[in-house]
């Protein structure tokens, strides 16, 4: 019966795109569709697409036409019938082939590296570069080709494990699609009034060209840029916490005071230091001991799977459930979540809530603690109310858990929360004792080095971009034409910029919308450095040489600094010999640098933990943030956006990422 | 009226069946003789890029095997030396021999020999020297007398049977470890008692089981 109905209506909807009319009144007798005087029989409109729905022109050109386009049109050339015939034969001769042995060849070396033994693999240590932090690796390669990713077992953010972007990474360094060639618009210049999407296909094609091209392309304008100070010049770089990098981005900026810096990232931390900024008062980065806390609380945070440091949060969530004697006690996870993720399947009490509801959960349960004699120092006036669908019974439990564990547990927001969130988690770590120094559930430190992502860089870049303020944008990697917020309109952005010189790993939409694409080292083939989020410095070593020739944004970034060309390696050991100067004599450099690639990390680099001083009176924007909120009502449709796992904004992964439909 | 059929048509069925079961006998000698490695592939002996011969360097000048392979005992396979191994000694003998060139060459323009593989095993065999020589079976057993060749020849079919006779009862083929690389050893007369103590000594239970090898 329902069946019924469901055809009727959904020949109604065709009908409808098909341009036929419905009604049946309308459709005359005579057209002989059997139309004529049938009851309106329209309850519900099915559709299959949402093209459908809307009736673009596509949807109703596929509609009407009885097979898709080219299927029913026979082949010109060789047809059907003798391309089987040849299929066959071809299968047939193949066999033939198999009636000989084949010849092989074995190709020894000339000159055999030392400890090479062939067949016997090696382990290095390296770093994966991933966001603002750093994690520790040990490379398995097989006479010279890295085939197998693990983690460092003395790497604080690894620890001995590695999570499924780090293993996919060696796909990502192999990955056929990585672009091979350095690549230059034919005709060059701008386009002129193409400031929609539409007017970029009509640029001028790729032509190959070599990378001392492209050096030469920048020295021909370099002088102009030093004479005016580098106005024009604009740089927008991903996120990253290189003490290299950092280091060469100084120095541009100097070399360069008039260049526009902007730092990007879609998936990053950006709301966890502003949040901590509000509250702290300077810009401090927490890390988390999950194995440390007693009881765990995510709000809305994948703290497992999802946010960064997840590998060591697995690994302590994991210890706090080991039970080496019968009096032991397992830790607890309390999971408040928008999405179902990794963290709410492991969690011992899961509450789903809308993403906007968060923040009025995060305030009601300080409010709670507050009732438990736990002040987090929450301003009068704010309401404490949990939202709809929060089970009173559960909030104070939650809250006499809390209270129950003081130094022992664990309040932490999700990188989707806004920084008031974060603010508010961090004042309740602090008011329940559970922010001090390393081993600690919580530790604030410094973050060094680090380029943090900032949307509102970005945005006064677009801006500039827009306003024809930037003749030369410099890509130092990721593809923002794809990722970056669409308010913005990055893309259209771009068309307004005379020379836009993209590295990237693959020719992807950025790379689409420049008018040079150099190809980008992979972090296994190139010399580089990064800080874990706890700080601790590692050097990223590579494992190959670069297979396409590609560069590192360190050398790119070096060009533009210095004007000079320069190998990675130098630009690496030229930091840290500033870097180790401290603690190592200037004599002892090599010997000590060496160390560090075998350790794979730079013990006691991590800056010491800042103690978090008594919230004396809340800032009057974080209050007013938590006042103003605007929760969104219990029974209204929410959009989330989440990263996918498995396609991370990692270097090892962004080529992944340009595959994915749009 | 004549018979349609003469009289020795009787024996027709007969003779065909008896030809059939000879014919049959013939198809399966011959593709139980010629299609196995014992026929196809023992006596492999391509023609490689430099006329290297065993015959004088491991025979008649006594070279070890370990100082050309010499990975053999540590690694899965032996390596067929660098060119640098040969110029260890030939930077000062036969420099300006006309068959070395290619070797010369190939140290002075660092692009690698390309010796032809003449031990060929298949891809879904697994391989390990090691355990082998830690057992005690030594190279000529597999290998040949290498040190009597002038051009390196496959001296065993390496099928499955000859890997399984030996896993089924290795006592013939134990060696003591300083008689590895030893060319001229032939089984002493006491051949199995020493076999029956490497055998305890060095706890050898060689897999008979498929994924012994097919992994």
């Amino acid at each position: 019966m329902s069946g019924h109905d469901v055809m009727d209506g959904s020949n109604d909807a065709l009908r409808d795109l098909a341009g036929a009319p419905a009604q049946g009144g309308s459709c005359g007798s005579g057209c002989g569709c059997g139309q004529g005087g049938r009851p309106e029989r329209r309850e519900r409109e099915h559709w299959r697409s949402l093209e459908q729905l809307e009736g673009t022109a596509e949807a109703r050109a596929f509609l009407e036409r009885e097979f898709p386009e080219g299927a029913s049109e026979l082949p010109e050339g060789v047809d059907r019938r003798s391309f089987v015939q040849l299929l066959g034969a071809t299968l047939s001769l193949a066999g033939l082939a198999a009636c000989r042995k084949p010849v092989e060849n074995i190709v020894p070396f000339v000159k055999p590296p030392e400890d090479l033994v062939p067949g016997i693999p090696k382990r290095y240590a390296t770093t994966m570069p991933l966001g603002i932090d750093g994690y520790g690796l040990l490379v398995e390669s097989h006479e010279g080709r890295p085939t197998k990713i693990e983690g460092n077992e003395l790497h604080p953010a690894t620890r001995g494990s590695a999570s499924a972007q780090m293993q996919a990474a060696i796909l990502g360094l192999y990955d056929p699609d990585r672009s091979q060639h350095v690549l230059a618009r034919g005709t060059g210049g701008p386009d002129e009034g193409s400031s929609t999407a539409s007017g970029a296909e009509h640029r001028a094609p790729f032509d190959k060209k070599s990378w001392p091209d492209f050096v030469a392309a920048w020295k021909a304008i370099e002088e102009g840029y030093l004479a005016s100070g580098g106005a024009g010049l604009a740089i927008l770089a991903p996120a990253s916490s290189s003490p290299t990098l950092f280091r060469l981005a100084t120095e541009v900026r100097q070399r360069f005071p008039q260049l526009r810096w902007a730092t990007w990232e879609p998936v990053g931390d950006e709301n966890s230091l502003a949040g901590v900024a509000l509250l702290a008062g300077r810009r401090l980065r927490p890390t988390y001991d999950v194995g440390a806390a007693r009881v765990v609380v995510s709000l809305d945070a994948d703290l497992l799977l999802g946010e960064s440091g997840a590998v060591a949060h697995a690994r302590g969530f994991a210890a706090g459930r080991q039970l080496a004697a019968e009096t032991d006690t397992m830790n607890r996870l309390w999971a408040v979540e928008s999405a179902f993720s990794t963290t709410g399947a492991m969690a011992d009490h899961r509450l789903a809530l809308p993403s906007g509801q968060v923040a009025a959960f995060a305030v009601a349960l300080a409010a709670a603690l507050q009732a438990k004699g736990v002040s987090a120092g929450l301003p009068a006036g704010i309401s404490g109310t949990a939202p709809e669908g929060v089970p009173a019974r559960w909030l104070t439990a939650l809250a006499g858990d809390l209270a129950a564990n003081r130094g022992r547990s664990l309040v932490v927001a999700g990188r989707d929360q806004p920084p008031a969130v974060h603010a508010l988690a961090l004042a309740i770590n602090g008011a329940l004792g559970n922010v001090g120094a390393s081993g600690a559930p919580v530790t604030l430190r410094e973050p060094l080095d680090a380029l943090a992502p900032s949307t509102a860089e970005l945005a006064s870049l677009v801006a500039a971009m827009q306003g024809g303020a930037v003749s030369t944008l410099f890509v130092l990697g990721g593809n923002p034409a794809y990722d970056a917020p669409a308010d913005l309109a990055f893309e259209s952005a771009m068309a307004r910029v005379e020379r836009v010189v993209h590295l990237g790993l693959a020719v992807d939409e950025t790379a689409g919308r420049a008018h040079w694409h150099l190809p980008e080292a992979h972090f296994l083939e190139s010399w580089g450095d990064c800080r874990a989020a706890d700080g601790t410095a590692s050097v990223i070593q590579p494992l190959i040489a670069p297979l396409f020739g590609g560069h590192s944004a360190i050398e790119l970034l070096h060009l533009l600094s210095t004007g000079e060309e320069q190998r990675g390696l130098q630009a690496v050991r030229e930091t840290w010999s500033a870097l180790m100067s401290a603690t190592v004599a200037a004599d002892g450099f090599d010997l000590a640098f060496n160390r560090v690639l075998h350790d794979g990390l730079f013990a006691g680099s991590a800056p010491a933990p800042v103690a978090m001083a008594p919230i004396a009176a809340w800032p009057a924007e974080l209050s007013s943030a938590l006042s103003n909120r605007a929760d969104a009502p219990g029974d209204s449709l929410e959009l989330v956006f989440r990263p996918s796992p498995g396609s991370p904004t990692s270097p090892g992964c962004r080529s992944c990422r340009t595959r994915s439909p749009r | 009226m004549a018979q349609i059929f003469p009289r020795w048509t009787n024996e027709l069925p007969l003779r065909i069946a008896a030809g059939s079961l000879v014919a049959l006998g013939l198809v399966v000698g011959g593709i139980w003789y010629y299609f196995s490695p014992e026929y196809t592939d023992v006596g492999y002996r391509p023609v490689q890029p430099v006329p290297y011969s065993h015959k004088l360097h491991a025979g008649d000048l006594g070279l070890d095997c370990l100082y050309c392979h010499a990975t053999v005992d540590r690694a899965p396979v032996a390596v067929v030396p660098p060119t640098q191994i040969c110029m260890n000694c030939h930077r000062l003998v036969m420099r300006d021999s006309p068959a070395l060139a290619p070797i010369r060459e190939s140290f002075a323009s660092g692009r690698p020999m390309r010796w032809v593989r003449v031990h060929n095993l298949p891809g879904f065999a697994y391989f390990d020297h090691r355990p082998h020589i830690r057992a005690g079976v030594g190279c000529s057993t597999c290998h040949g007398r290498i040190d009597q060749m002038e051009v390196v020849t496959q001296a065993k079919p390496l099928s499955m049977s000859w890997c399984l006779d030996c896993h089924r009862n290795p006592d013939p083929y134990l060696r003591a470890e300083s008689d590895i690389t030893n060319m001229e050893w032939s089984a002493p007369k006491d051949q199995l008692q020493l076999a029956a103590r490497i055998r305890v000594e060095k706890h050898l239970h060689p897999p008979v089981d498929c994924a012994g090898c097919h992994r």
